[in-house]
């Protein structure tokens, strides 16, 4: 019998996997089962960027932990992840959001990561002439080479199998193992849910209910020019954000409110050219630019917008969630991999493990998180 | 004649164009913030002195950069040679929705085969990214066919559709329908049958000195061949020939030995003296306004090299659609799944070049019996005999050949983002032997082309039954 089965091999698992090949185990203690490909979902789907500026309390004091340990994870990897300063900066365009920045400035300070109000029009690109705010500690990375550089660590160490979990098995409060779709069962003692936006559906074959919901979004990418749009740009009037990568790509998406469900991953061409239009209205000097394509991906939402982590007393002994990360996955992976594979391996409970678990729900402790970009 | 140089955008090599598909790489530049389309005025720009630094994955991972990132933010800002602005406004003024019976994407003979065996009762559009007008048979047509003949049934056929026939670029398929840049607007179809019929196009192989400016597909070099005297081609097909009945010199040069001949081709070969070279390297040099092959011990002089490796299907636009396709390890070709007839998935049909044909008369067959059946026997008969991929359904020999692209163990793999084939080598050694593993650790795929060469090469030498996604649009939008 193994002693961990890891469901889903996006950034999360990957990171997990990683963490316990770090203390000592191997090819016969963990099996990775991933039911597509390697960060098939928001893994591979997301815009790359990291930010300590969140609403809540909670979740800054997660990001100071999980953004510093990112940074000295990159420097251990094998690719260049091409982790960089930028800034996060967001176009006020009204007395609203002004307000509610001078709010969240405030509470920022207080963490040592207090911005800046400043003119747009220090960003001569920008078309907009009012006033911004520019967090200047947020910046930006490679998803690809994270992912890409946990995968290379661990797959000759690992069992990994590709096949998609029908259900979790459980028996006397304890966690057994899981059944795959090839109808293979595989027995572990600790089973691991790291599979993003499906996470729902792997925990409700035994009838648990957990609320990550799926929303689709959308993404698009621009032919490239010379990098001169280093910080992530959000405009909440607009509904748009959008980065430049190092390759030169403009890389964003806009606003499409949809209900949570489970989707084709296929774009509208209308919510592409409302991006675009968005983009030159805000942008000087690219009136020609072109979409180069386009692709969508779930934010795993959950009610609070806060992922979930570690384990609920009323669950089957051995039975683990990490996911649920509301559209703010890939910059934790590193730290949550890491506290998480304390947690299974070594037992240790990070205070982190209470604030973000399955049981909040049920005893609607819910943190406050209102700032999903 | 010499082909419009432009420099590339990391390692600043000379290019040009190899093919004029919209969407290829070089096909388009951006100078002074305006586009131009290189195969419209096939106009020479301005060489500059550049400092050239290869900027390559293997040191974009090195330890120095992984310690200091911003060394690379320093570089996209000012030394990779992208543009600085694109001005131009875009034409797009509208978005057209269009329901229709019958949709047919392409517009050469096959597409052509199935307009005119759909039923006039039946609403049909048919949009192609080639004007119509003056259609071109290439050489040579097979014997039983009169030219002049074929051309006239093709004409008749576009005169009969007169306002059936659009201009338009596939940008693929979308929430609301399949989306074509046409001129100033922008068509949404829902289509209740589609007829995929873009046909094929050439992958250009690899060996030292393959992004030299002059190293063109067969396609382009139809467009161009009176301007030329000296000719090399390099191929495994029928296709290798074509370029070469109305030169002096008539030479193939191959590698890895597996030749796919139709019948009728080689007698062709025979009758017109064309001489097959076997080589085991290939290595190509530009020397003023000639172009310099050493394969192994021979030197040969040209003003170009027209390359036809086997004819590729365009699987990002099957794909993107929505057909699944499968490598075939004899052929080494990516083939979307279809029946004899051409039956793709429940309403989409595919004909002509998209099957690998490349014979127009053979293809023109092929669009007819995707709606008529009463023409599969005539079809049949014709694959037999006049294309060698008739082998494809009938052979039952699953021998698996070396890949027909490799002509050499040095060169470029991607024109758009600079690849080397020895970059790809280093995540090969690192066990990463998928198309979409490369894609994700080197950035194949991401460039301009967006992988519509490079995937289909690298699949080919690893055997990979799957390319990468092929995200819509498929073709560059400007709005």
């Amino acid at each position: 019998m193994t002693e961990y089965i890891i469901v889903g091999a996006g950034s999360h698992g990957l990171s997990l996997a990683y963490h316990l090949v770090k203390k000592g185990f191997g090819k016969n203690d963990i099996v990775l089962i991933e039911a597509k490909r390697i960060g098939y979902g928001s893994s591979s789907r997301n815009a790359s960027r990291y930010r300590y500026h969140f609403y809540s309390k909670e979740n800054i004091e997660f990001a100071l932990n999980a953004i510093e340990y990112l940074k000295r994870q990159v420097k251990e990897l094998n690719y260049n992840s091409l982790l960089i300063r930028t800034g996060y900066l967001w176009i006020l365009e009204n007395e609203t959001d002004y307000n509610v920045f001078k709010k969240l400035d405030s509470l920022w300070r207080t963490y040592n990561i207090g911005g800046k109000f400043l003119e747009c029009n220090n960003y001569d690109y920008l078309k907009f002439d009012g006033e911004c705010y520019l967090a200047p500690q947020n910046g930006a990375f490679h998803h690809d080479y994270i992912l890409y550089s946990y995968y290379y660590e661990i797959k000759d160490k690992i069992s990994i199998i590709f096949d998609e979990v029908k259900s979790l098995i459980a028996n006397n409060g304890k966690i057994k193992g899981v059944k795959l779709s090839s109808g293979k069962e595989v027995n572990g003692k600790n089973v691991i849910v790291t599979a993003g936006a499906w996470s729902s559906i792997v925990l409700s074959s035994i009838g648990i209910n957990i609320p990550i919901f799926p929303e689709k979004k959308e993404i698009y990418i621009t032919e490239p020019l010379k990098y001169f749009i280093e910080p992530l740009i959000i405009d909440s009037s607009k509904q748009i954000y959008f980065s430049q990568t190092l390759k030169g790509e403009i890389i964003g998406g806009i606003e499409d409110k949809r209900e949570y469900k489970f989707e084709k991953f296929s774009i509208s061409i209308y919510n592409t050219i409302k991006y675009l239009k968005t983009l030159k209205d805000l942008v000087k000097g690219i009136n020609g630019l072109g979409i180069m394509r386009g692709w969508s991906g779930y934010y795993e939402m959950t009610p609070d917008n806060s992922h979930v982590m570690g384990y609920s007393n009323s669950w089957p002994e051995g039975l683990y969630i990490d996911a649920g990360y509301s559209g703010h996955g890939m910059m934790f992976a590193p730290y949550s991999g890491k506290i998480m594979a304390d947690l299974v391996a070594d037992n240790y409970k990070n205070v982190f493990i209470d604030i973000f678990s399955p049981s909040r729900f049920e005893l609607h402790k819910l943190i406050n998180e209102t700032l999903v970009i | 004649m010499n082909l419009p140089v432009v420099l590339s955008k990391r390692h600043k090599r000379d290019r040009s164009i190899k093919d004029c598909e919209p969407g290829l790489p070089y096909t388009e530049v951006i100078i002074e913030g305006k586009r131009v389309d290189l195969c419209e005025n096939i106009i020479g720009n301005k060489k500059r002195n550049m400092v050239r630094i290869s900027f390559s994955n293997d040191l974009l991972h090195s330890k120095i950069l992984r310690i200091y990132p911003n060394i690379v933010k320093i570089y996209s800002k000012y030394l990779i040679n992208l543009p600085t602005t694109i001005s131009e406004e875009s034409k797009i003024e509208n978005i057209e929705n269009i329901s229709v019976d019958n949709l047919i994407i392409g517009g050469d003979t096959s597409a052509l085969g199935i307009l005119s065996e759909l039923s006039k009762n039946e609403k049909t559009v048919m949009v192609s990214s080639k004007v119509l007008n003056n259609i071109e048979i290439e050489k040579a047509l097979i014997p039983q066919i009169q030219k002049e003949k074929f051309l006239k049934t093709l004409k008749d056929i576009i005169n009969e559709n007169e306002g059936k026939i659009l201009k338009g670029v596939l940008l693929g398929k979308f929430d609301e329908g399949i989306g074509f840049l046409a001129g100033n607007k922008i068509l949404l179809i829902r289509p209740k049958r589609t007829f995929l019929a873009t046909g094929g196009r050439y992958i250009p192989p690899i060996f030292k000195g393959n992004d030299t400016p002059g190293i063109i597909s067969k396609n382009l070099y139809m467009k161009l061949s009176e301007k030329f005297n000296h000719v090399i081609a390099i191929g495994n097909s029928d296709d290798a020939v074509k370029p070469l009945f109305n030169v002096k010199g008539k030479r193939i040069l191959i590698t890895n030995g597996v030749l796919f001949f139709s019948k009728y081709y080689k007698e062709l070969i025979d009758e017109n003296g064309i001489e097959i070279i076997k080589i085991k390297n290939l290595e190509v040099k530009r020397k003023k306004d000639k172009i310099i092959t050493i394969a192994d011990w021979y030197h040969f002089y040209s003003d170009v090299i027209v390359y036809a490796v086997i004819k590729q299907p365009k699987i990002d636009h099957a794909s993107n659609l929505g057909i699944y396709y499968t490598f075939n390890t004899y052929f080494h070709i990516y083939m979307p799944y279809h029946t004899i007839e051409g039956k793709s998935e429940e309403d989409i049909y595919i004909a002509g070049g998209m099957r690998g044909i490349s014979d127009e008369y053979t293809s023109f067959l092929s669009g007819k019996a995707a709606v008529n059946i009463r023409y599969i026997d005539e079809l049949i008969s014709n694959m037999k005999d006049y294309t060698y991929i008739f082998e494809f359904y009938y052979n039952s020999d699953r021998r698996e050949n070396p890949s027909p692209y490799l002509y050499g163990e040095d060169g470029y793999v991607c024109e758009c983002e600079d690849i080397k084939l020895n970059e790809i080598k280093s995540q090969l050694k690192r066990g990463f032997n998928k198309v979409e593993e490369i894609k994700r650790t080197t950035g194949l795929g991401t460039g301009e082309c967006q992988g519509k060469f490079c995937t289909y090469m690298i699949g080919s030498l690893i055997r990979d039954n799957e390319l990468i996604t092929f995200r819509s649009p498929l073709y560059r939008l400007v709005v």
